[in-house]
């Protein structure tokens, strides 16, 4: 039983609601705290102000969309460890290939799986 | 999410979820409202296509991740949509628009009866099928092309949709709530004025019943406030029309041009929720079989366009809707033929008949001289359902017509069933109320006399039937009756005009009406229960008087 931070990206406050109410159904996570962001600017932001040990993002979002986002925290930032993980409603190849380029440890498709999402977690941030 | 998913969440998880999503759709749909207004204005405002495009995208990837799939893939084609907007040139864009409005506003639609209905999947083939045609263009051109294209009026619809974002279910809760505070101060009040009574000098006294009175005004004026909360404007009902007669006389290859006004009037929103089928179908109707192809209008001397006015209007405590087209009208003899044939009238009826009667057969199953199934409703609605839903609702619908020159159906509706204005009163001991607007006057027994058990009484010079409810009141064990007795003489609606006797009177007060899809028909059409678990049973007079065999039925415990 381990404590985790979560950062959660997207611009539907809708999504956000879903993806913490599967989390939060992890059992392996003790104490479990989730920031929300609702871009990538507002992500960055809170990105540098704490640590985390996930980062979820949409891509698709007013300001900053999340691929900039990645980019920033890859190579601006030198972040190369920190686990992110992409939902996303774009799946052409293309997409996903332009989402691991900028950085992206995993990429899910909307509507998002969440037996998926939750078996990814899990393997990201080492909760086995 | 599939059902693996959804496996994962507890009900009250999913429940949440879902609610929460749902009430985010709102949100996204009320923005996008704004923007396609915004946009409407100028079609070049890229911020405001930059907003529907994102919200589009959001709603779409929100709908498909909660598992309302047939919603989201409404978003789905709506994007492109908006694409084809873009894309397009003025007039496309002018019917793109039109277009996106209408599938906000069937997003709309859905999301109510997702609302109302979680589990199920809501139907969407309609909208989509809609959508779908214009997108595949291959009727744009004559779309595009169309004379009588009618530019959308659903600005201020729009700005006023779906403001109420609230359950009905919670304005109900509250209204029930208010409704019992009511007929508590009623009672209250009686006993107020029965200790006065008892001690008519005490100062304390005086006092309780001022604060008694204040109490009540304060209940009214809350019932009055709740109640507005239930109005819509019947601009988001007629928003849909426009678009639904266009399509009709395209289909019927007739020019018609809709008329509304008076779109700001105001009715309860179950009402007009009720009414919106009954609508569609009688301007399905007016459509199909009132106005008459261009060259038939043209030779009969009318302008080659149809028109078809709806006209609402508040009346005191009425709502009427009137729909108005200047096509054929309706061949009495045709009617009156269709109706000897099935059986309705009989051969001296037919040949005796008054006009006015004749044109009433119209709301005769199967009689109507348009039944057929409706592309609108999906299915087949015919006069004699669009006078039942009306009735049901405690509403009247009339018609008149001129043959060669058109036909009128004026429809009577109750602003809300929300709430009655009734007297209270007690038979028996028990509590009944009837709507005060069937009341014409309030006569004590003691002056005037009649005889026990008569079934006429004379009043000012005028025979009325009489009816003692205490006859119709079955108890365990009756209680003696009172020497003063109180006689309601009723309005004139009936054929004959009628007075019931009752014991006690207790004061006015508004009875709520909980829900409207129970049966109004019954005698007696709502019952409110108080707190202290005495019952109060609204009277329905028109089916009290034309159901005598029905009467019975008031059995009390």
């Amino acid at each position: 039983m381990v404590d985790k931070k979560f950062l959660i990206v997207d611009d539907s406050a809708a999504m956000r609601q879903l993806l913490i109410t599967a989390i939060k159904k992890l059992d392996a996570i003790k104490q479990l705290t989730v920031v929300e962001a609702m871009d990538g600017q507002d992500a960055l932001r809170k990105f540098q102000d704490d640590l985390f040990d996930i980062v979820i993002t949409d891509v698709k979002m007013p300001n900053m969309d999340g691929l900039s986002f990645i980019e920033k925290i890859r190579r601006e930032l030198g972040n190369r460890t920190i686990p992110i993980v992409i939902i996303s409603t774009k799946g052409d190849e293309s997409d996903i290939e332009r989402g691991i380029r900028a950085g992206a440890n995993a990429y899910l498709l909307k509507p998002v799986s969440i037996i998926r999402l939750r078996e990814i977690v899990t393997k990201l941030v080492d909760l086995q | 999410m599939n059902q693996d998913d959804a496996n994962l969440f507890s009900k009250e998880e999913m429940q949440t979820l879902r609610l929460f999503f749902l009430d985010q759709a709102w949100l996204i749909l009320e923005s996008v409202d704004k923007s396609l207004v915004a946009l409407e204005e100028n079609s070049d405002d890229k911020e405001a296509l930059e907003q529907i495009h994102r919200s589009l995208h959001t709603l779409k990837g929100d709908l498909y991740s909660i598992g309302f799939s047939e919603i989201g893939h409404l978003a789905h084609r709506l994007e492109d949509l908006l694409k084809f907007f873009q894309s397009g040139s003025d007039k496309i864009k002018r019917a793109a628009l039109e277009m996106l409005i209408f599938g906000m506003d069937s997003m709309g639609k859905m999301l109510h009866k997702k609302q109302h209905s979680l589990d199920e999947e809501v139907e969407n083939q309609a909208y989509l099928e809609k959508i779908e045609l214009f997108l595949n263009g291959n009727s744009s051109e004559k779309f595009f092309n169309q004379e009588h294209y009618i530019p959308s009026k659903n600005k201020q619809a729009l700005q006023t949709t779906d403001k109420l974002r609230i359950p009905i279910s919670k304005v109900d809760a509250l209204f029930k709530i208010v409704d019992e505070l009511i007929v508590n101060r009623a009672i209250l009040n009686q006993i107020c004025k029965g200790i006065l009574q008892e001690y008519p000098n005490s100062q304390q006294i005086a006092r309780l019943q001022e604060v008694e009175l204040q109490l009540g005004q304060k209940l009214g004026q809350l019932q009055e406030a709740t109640l507005k909360v239930r109005m819509m404007q019947l601009s988001q009902l007629f928003a849909a029309f426009s678009r639904i007669v266009r399509d009709l006389a395209r289909r019927s290859g007739k020019q018609v041009s809709l008329e509304i006004v008076g779109e700001e009037t105001e009715l309860d929103k179950r009402i007009a929720d009720a009414i919106y089928e009954p609508l569609i179908h009688l301007l399905n109707n007016a459509v199909d079989h009132g106005i008459e192809p261009c060259d038939q209008r043209i030779q009969a001397g009318k302008p080659a366009c149809g028109r078809i006015c709806l006209r609402a209007s508040q009346q005191s405590e009425q709502v009427v809707i009137e729909l108005e087209d200047d096509g054929c009208g309706i061949d009495l003899d045709v009617l009156k033929k269709k109706a000897l044939s099935h059986g309705y009238i009989s051969f001296t009826e037919y040949s005796e008949m008054a006009d006015i009667d004749a044109l009433s057969l119209v709301f005769l199953r199967g009689l109507s001289t348009a039944d057929r199934l409706t592309e609108i409703s999906g299915r087949g609605i015919g006069m004699d359902v669009v006078k039942d839903v009306v009735e049901r609702l405690s509403g009247k619908i009339e018609v008149s017509s001129l043959l060669g020159q058109g036909t009128r159906f004026t429809i009577h509706l109750p602003i809300t069933l929300a709430s009655l204005k009734s007297l209270l009163f007690k038979v028996n001991e028990n509590l009944f109320a009837l709507p005060v607007k069937n009341i014409r006057e309030i006569i004590n027994t003691k002056t005037f006399h009649f005889e026990d058990g008569a079934k006429q009484v004379t009043l000012h010079n005028q025979t009325y039937r009489l009816i003692d409810l205490r006859d119709l009141v079955y108890t365990e064990s009756d209680k003696d009756q009172p020497k003063n007795r109180f006689l309601l003489v009723l309005g004139t609606g009936g054929e004959e005009n009628s007075a019931i006797l009752v014991d006690e009177l207790l004061g006015e007060c508004k009875v709520v009406v909980r829900t409207v899809e129970q049966d109004l028909r019954s005698v007696v059409s709502t019952v409110s229960v108080l707190t202290d678990g005495q019952i109060v049973r609204l009277l329905n007079i028109d089916l009290l008087l034309q159901n005598r065999e029905q009467q019975a039925r008031i059995v009390t415990n």
